[in-house]
């Protein structure tokens, strides 16, 4: 169960990433069909939104290359910036701020292991 | 489609080089950073031998016109798609009507821009390289300047919404101290006229890259390498990597753009699986030689090869999640 909530909160990160107001999509078998009403819940209710890793790998709170350059508590993010890196043999994915805001949780430390759809930053929007 | 709307000179598309022309004076050209340029192309599923843009000097500045997956690798520049910052040695979807723009850099010296498919330029005796001094190749046998517009093969590959990006070079093949740039050196065929002290100081000092750098070769500055005898020598073949001793004894190293012969004493040859590592020692990093042979120098380029393919194949299954949730 929280393994759905977990994709659906991924699905409507994406879509609100992508700009999509209707989803549908076939995995694992099911169908899933999403559609965002007017005003999204997200910019209007102020709450911290939760940014989830987009894969399975290792946590890096900063690029291999510019240690030292990890975001803080309180940062203010651009939407699409890197707020950290997923790390899975040579490669790097980007976890990217969904949409600009500030940073108020930090949920993962470098080097932990991290799950597709796991919580790993909140951000609270600019609203 | 894209548009190059500030390049400082020097800037050429590049690609694995021009082989096999030896024989009529045709030199290898290519990218000095032939590691950076597999990394781009690897994580953007290109060709290996997929053209890209050679950049040794900021800022440079290019609009795209079209919707285009880029990958950024090479030097660790301040980059910026529009006003978000970039990381290093990283493959991005980019917008038409998105400006990328390098500034300063932060380390090393030569960034690569890899499109799609590899920047479409034609093939000339088997290479999409800027041949410089023959004036042919790449976007019409010259460098870069602004106004020129430049077209990819493909747009898309399928990449992660975020981005994706190569761990660093540097750490997946350490050679000396952070930061050092250590390179392998086989002894060459005048090694042994070389005075016992040259050829102590050769392996144990350190070697200042001077301005006078470049695409053609390094000039060194150092203590001076003596020969025990100085007779002539007859021009002889020159590959990339041959390190030759002139008269003044401050060495040279022979580079993308050599000269397919020359005539003076040859001290080593930096094994080909460390030029990578030349390519991004800028003018006042020092350089130090370390003695190998053709079994490590073999040993190495397989270490290369192995960390190139890790990075494809992976970027290929990133691509590929990716594109299942596109």
């Amino acid at each position: 169960m929280s393994k759905d909530i977990a994709l659906l909160d991924d699905l409507l990160t994406r879509m609100l990433a992508a700009g999509l107001i209707d989803l549908d999509i076939e995995t694992d078998g099911r169908r899933i069909r999403m559609r965002l009403g007017n005003g999204s819940a997200l910019s209007d209710a102020g709450e911290p939104v939760a940014v989830l890793s987009s894969g399975i790998g290792q946590f890096r709170a900063a690029h291999p290359r510019r240690p030292g350059s990890s975001i803080s508590l309180g940062d203010t993010v651009q939407a699409g910036a890197t707020l950290g890196y997923l790390q899975s043999g040579p490669t790097l994915l980007a976890i990217a701020a969904p949409m600009a805001g500030t940073m108020t949780e930090i949920l993962a430390t470098d080097g932990d292991t991290v799950g597709f759809g796991d919580r790993v930053f909140m951000i609270k929007g600019r609203s | 489609m894209m548009e190059i709307l500030s390049a400082t000179p020097l800037a050429t598309i590049q690609d694995t080089g021009r082989h096999g022309f030896y024989h009529d004076g045709v030199g290898r050209s290519g990218a000095m950073d032939g590691l950076a340029l597999a990394l781009g192309n690897g994580l953007l599923g290109n060709e290996a031998n997929a053209a890209a843009i050679e950049v040794p000097l900021l800022p440079f500045i290019v609009r795209f016109e079209t919707d285009l997956d880029v990958a950024l690798t090479g030097a660790d520049c301040v980059a910026r798609l529009d006003d978000v910052t970039l990381p290093p040695d990283w493959a991005f979807s980019v917008s038409a009507g998105q400006t990328l723009t390098l500034s300063a850099l932060r380390e090393g010296c030569r960034a690569y821009l890899c499109v799609a498919g590899g920047i479409d330029v034609p093939e000339i005796l088997g290479s999409r390289s800027t041949q410089l001094r023959e004036a042919f190749g790449g976007h019409d046998g010259r460098m870069l300047a602004r106004g020129d517009r430049l077209k990819a093969i493909w747009a898309r590959v399928g990449l992660p919404g975020g981005g994706l990006g190569a761990s660093a070079a540097a750490a997946a093949l350490p050679l000396g101290e952070p930061g050092q740039t250590v390179v392998r050196v086989m002894p060459g065929s005048e090694y042994d006229r070389f005075t016992p002290e040259s050829q102590s100081s050769f392996w144990t000092s350190d070697w200042r890259v001077t301005p006078q750098s470049n695409r053609n070769g390094y000039r060194l500055a150092g203590s001076a390498l003596t020969m025990r005898d100085s007779s002539e020598l007859r021009s002889h073949g020159v590959v990339p990597g041959v390190i030759q001793v002139p008269g003044g004894g401050q060495p040279i190293i022979q580079l993308a753009d050599a000269a397919t012969m020359g005539g003076y004493p040859k001290i080593g040859t930096v094994i080909e699986a460390d030029h990578w590592r030349l390519a991004q020692a800028a003018p006042g990093a020092t350089i130090r030689f370390v003695e190998t042979d053709v079994a490590g120098a073999r040993a190495a380029q397989a270490q290369l090869d192995a960390f190139i393919a890790d990075v494809r194949a992976m970027a290929a299954r990133q691509r590929g999640a990716a594109e299942r949730w596109s």
